[in-house]
């Protein structure tokens, strides 16, 4: 049986009607992770407890809404006794004494960690190059770039090596790499999952948030990791989330804006296949209206400016002594502080320098003062929007992905790339990334974003949404 | 810009090699040209946005915890004690 085939909720049915147990499933998963990542390299570390951990759950009955089901896990989350390097040889021996508050919600359902997934440095990237530990591949064409910086859960869930996955998305890292593999990701409200444990980028955009196959399987996994935590000062309470709800949701009647600015400037391959997704939203009965959003375009210069301007702040721990690897050295404060932090990648030294700068004398009115206050139009502007209609649409990624190495000249290339994932994270509301189909064999996928707390309704519109466009079938590697 | 460079790497103690210097000055040009259309935005005095924060402090009261428990997160234990490194 190939059980990677098989949806997350349906092998969950399997394990609760015994017909297979934790401990096959899991050994089944990291098997299949020791054979095909070898060509993929999506983890990091695997959890070689995982199928001891298995066993328990097997023996006391399989309890739990996971019922024992494997669940992989991106670099930056903590997991108590595996080690968590967020990508950075900086923290190539980080072992933590604690789980994220989302790894202890996931357990109490009976999920086994499996392993823990590839990704940029420190989440910083679009393409999943940026790794200290080298780059992913993308499962759908393994000359090019799966997206990033959760490259290596979106990737393994492509490849059909863990039926589920956590991201965290700070400027579209869940909903890039969702779009380039043609997998399902959500970018959660701000505050709906809590950050306790997730190593921190930039606090005041990131969110974790599930990965998987399909919409289902990926509000599954929503449903067990969100909620108020007291252990996050940002946590928000949350209306309760219905599986149930979410299947029988009408799409009939439904208003639907497509941001026409945004859509204009994507290549051509992704608005055509766009184009297509916005027929497929008319055939399911929902109203869709072509409506233009005044400053949008500014949402890139403020995302990076308050990105880099809180890594500089957030990184700055990475010293030695508190964090990062020990550095027994005669050296002086000063150079021994520099020693460490040659470890960093050169995508994480360009972030916290640029951070630096707009944090400046002389440069904050200029920038950060200014990307607040962009960041505050554009949440205002996209709340009016999403009281005259129910979502907004646009396109995930304006390209395809790009062959692996083929944009290392062209930053600026890269970094435009997220101009369709950030305006989510500035404003706070939640956004989910689908398979459209496929272009030129590669996957392209459609954007929903709906108000703050309405991840029901998200879930609901990109269920009818799938069941015309289908789902992408996991590679065989 | 390589004035500029040097200044911002000493100011967050980095050490750049030659190599990641060349690098570094191409992404870090590419990411200002994105920065500049801030430039010319006229602001006023609308307030900032930045996600509330709502401190919730738990109750000053004594909590039982296990030694054991403890004990298992630290790197080096010597019966019930920590073994730290020898400093002299």
């Amino acid at each position: 049986m190939k059980w990677e085939k098989l949806s997350a909720i349906r092998l969950i049915e399997e394990l609760k009607s015994g017909s297979i147990t934790s401990e096959e499933i899991s050994a089944y998963f990291l098997d299949k992770i020791k054979k095909v990542d070898r060509i993929l390299n999506s983890f990091i570390t695997l959890n070689e407890k995982a199928v001891e951990e298995a066993k328990k759950v097997d023996k006391n009955g399989r309890k739990g809404r996971l019922a024992g089901l494997p669940i992989a896990v991106k670099d930056n989350i903590t997991t108590k006794g595996i080690r968590t390097t967020c990508a950075s040889r900086i923290l190539e021996n980080y072992i933590p004494p604690y789980d994220a508050e989302v790894i202890s919600r996931i357990k109490r359902e009976g999920g086994i960690i499996i392993g823990k997934t590839n990704m940029d440095e420190f989440a910083m990237g679009s393409s999943g190059e940026n790794s200290g530990f080298g780059p992913t591949k993308n499962p759908r064409d393994l000359n090019r770039v799966p997206g990033g910086s959760s490259s290596g859960s979106a990737a393994a869930i492509a490849a059909g090596l863990a039926p589920l996955a956590l991201g965290s998305d700070t400027g579209g890292s869940i909903r890039a790499p969702a779009s380039f593999t043609g997998i399902v990701g959500l970018k959660p409200t701000y505050g709906a999952v809590s950050r306790f444990g997730l190593i921190a980028y930039a606090n005041s955009l990131e969110q974790i948030g599930p990965m998987g196959k399909n919409v289902l399987d990926t509000a599954y996994l929503y449903s067990i990791i969100y909620g108020e935590d007291e252990k996050d000062s940002t946590s928000l309470p949350s209306p309760p989330l219905s599986i149930e709800r979410i299947s029988d949701f009408e799409a009939k009647g439904v208003k639907v804006a497509v941001l026409t600015d945004l859509v204009s400037r994507v290549d051509e391959p992704v608005k055509k296949m766009f184009e297509r997704g916005i027929n497929y939203i008319s055939e399911i009965g929902a109203e869709v209206n072509e409506v233009k959003l005044e400053g949008i375009d500014l949402a890139l210069p403020a995302y990076y400016v308050i990105a880099c301007s809180e890594a500089s702040s957030n990184l700055a721990r990475y010293d030695g002594v508190r964090f990062g690897v020990d550095c027994r050295t005669n050296l002086n404060w000063r150079d021994a502080y520099k020693e460490v932090r040659k470890l960093f990648g050169k995508e994480v030294k360009v972030r916290i320098m640029l951070g630096a700068y707009t944090l400046s004398a002389g440069f904050f009115e200029e920038y950060y003062v200014k990307a607040v206050k962009v960041r505050r139009r554009i949440r205002d502007g996209l709340k009016k929007l999403l009281k005259k209609y129910d979502y907004v649409a646009i396109p995930t990624m304006p390209v395809l992905p790009w062959r692996i190495g083929e944009k290392l000249d062209d930053p600026l290339y890269v970094y435009l790339s997220d101009a369709l994932t950030v305006p989510a994270n500035l404003a706070g509301v939640p956004a989910i990334s689908l398979p459209i189909g496929l272009a030129d064999g590669l996957p392209v996928g459609i954007q929903f974003i709906a108000d703050e707390f309405e991840e029901e309704k998200l879930f609901g519109l990109a269920k009818r949404f799938e069941e015309k466009a289908g789902e992408l079938e996991v590679v065989d590697l | 810009m390589k004035g500029e460079l040097e200044y911002l790497a000493d100011l967050v103690l980095l050490e750049l090699t030659r190599e990641e210097r060349r690098e570094v000055a191409k992404r870090l040009k590419a990411l200002k040209s994105i920065l500049k259309k801030l430039e010319s935005v006229e602001v006023g005095e609308e307030p900032p946005f930045l996600p509330t924060l709502r401190l919730k402090l738990r109750k000053d009261e004594p909590r039982a915890f296990n030694v054991e428990e403890l004990l298992s997160i630290v790197p080096k234990v010597k019966g019930r004690y920590v073994k730290g490194p020898k400093t002299i």
